[in-house]
């Protein structure tokens, strides 16, 4: 018999809540690395292409147009790209809240109660009813419709 | 409404490399004259300021959101006649038959080309002065 056995069963979710608590927290904590790392390196390219497109309109005039026009178009489509962004700004932060809301999910366990007094299978039916409600919410919250994967998304024909 | 190289635009969005970006394209359309705005509230304190001509705003903002802002707009008197652009990053139907309901213009789901957005607004425009 392990050690597991020998506890009541309220403390086993606790055990198990805990552990997956701490995994959670660590990827959470990745995620918003990824983020700021990610803001950082969209805003200074924004930065670069607006100040390499200000240099050449502000040179338009020694430079030879064919060159500034050559170049501009190109630009004008790297800057318009930067717009994922804020896409995949608000698909990382979607993550986070879906994992902040799955550790509410698994902490809940940490509140059974840590005696065997009730009958096991009905506290486990208990807590999976309840997981389950909390599982819906947490779809729920989250729209399904984040998923563009090319410039020409725009395009919305509805009105 | 003013000429169209005069034209004044609002460009609302909590994302500052969005609003740039916004303001990039449309001054490869030919329209100059840009103002930016963080959110719902700054927007409608700027458009109670002073008068213009088309608002471009983005759904997800923090405190007054787009469909707010744009029901705000359309309730006033003095800002209803304003053709208004939603932007955003969520194409779901539910929204998008909001925005229409509550009285936007159009609808553009990022990320968008120049030629989109140029599109949009020539339409919008259109109606607007029929």
């Amino acid at each position: 018999m392990n050690k597991f056995d020998e506890l009541p069963i309220g403390a086993e979710f606790s055990l198990f809540s805990q552990s997956v608590d701490t995994h959670v927290v660590a990827a959470v904590a990745d995620l918003r690395q990824i983020s700021l790392i990610l803001d950082e390196a969209v805003i200074t390219l924004n930065n670069s292409f607006f100040s390499i497109h200000d240099g050449l309109e502000a040179y338009r005039d020694s430079c030879d147009d064919l060159v500034v026009d050559q170049v501009t178009p190109s630009m004008n489509k790297a800057v318009t790209a930067l717009q994922f962004h804020d896409l995949t700004s608000q698909l990382l932060s979607r993550v986070v809240n879906r994992l902040d809301g799955l550790r509410d999910i698994v902490g809940y366990t940490q509140h059974l109660p840590s005696d065997n007094s009730e009958n096991i299978a009905e506290r486990l039916t208990k807590l999976d009813r309840r997981m389950l409600e909390l599982s819906d919410v947490l779809h729920n919250k989250f729209s399904q419709s984040l998923n563009q994967q090319h410039m020409e998304s725009g395009d919305v024909e509805l009105f | 409404m003013a000429d169209l190289n005069d034209m004044k635009f609002l460009v609302v969005d909590d994302f500052s490399t969005m609003r740039r970006i916004i303001r990039n394209l449309l001054k490869e359309l030919g329209y100059n004259n840009v103002e930016e705005a963080e959110d719902g509230n700054m927007a409608l304190a700027k458009l109670n300021r002073e008068p213009y001509d088309f608002i471009v705003s983005d759904w997800n903002m923090p405190g007054m959101d787009g469909l707010q802002l744009l029901q705000a707009v359309r309730a006033d008197p003095k800002l209803a006649h304003l053709p208004m652009l939603m932007v955003t990053a969520e194409a779901k139907k539910e929204n998008i038959i909001a925005a229409a309901q509550a009285g936007a213009s159009s609808y553009i789901v990022k990320p968008f080309t120049a030629a989109t957005l140029d599109e949009k607004i020539s339409k919008i425009l259109e109606k607007h002065n029929k």
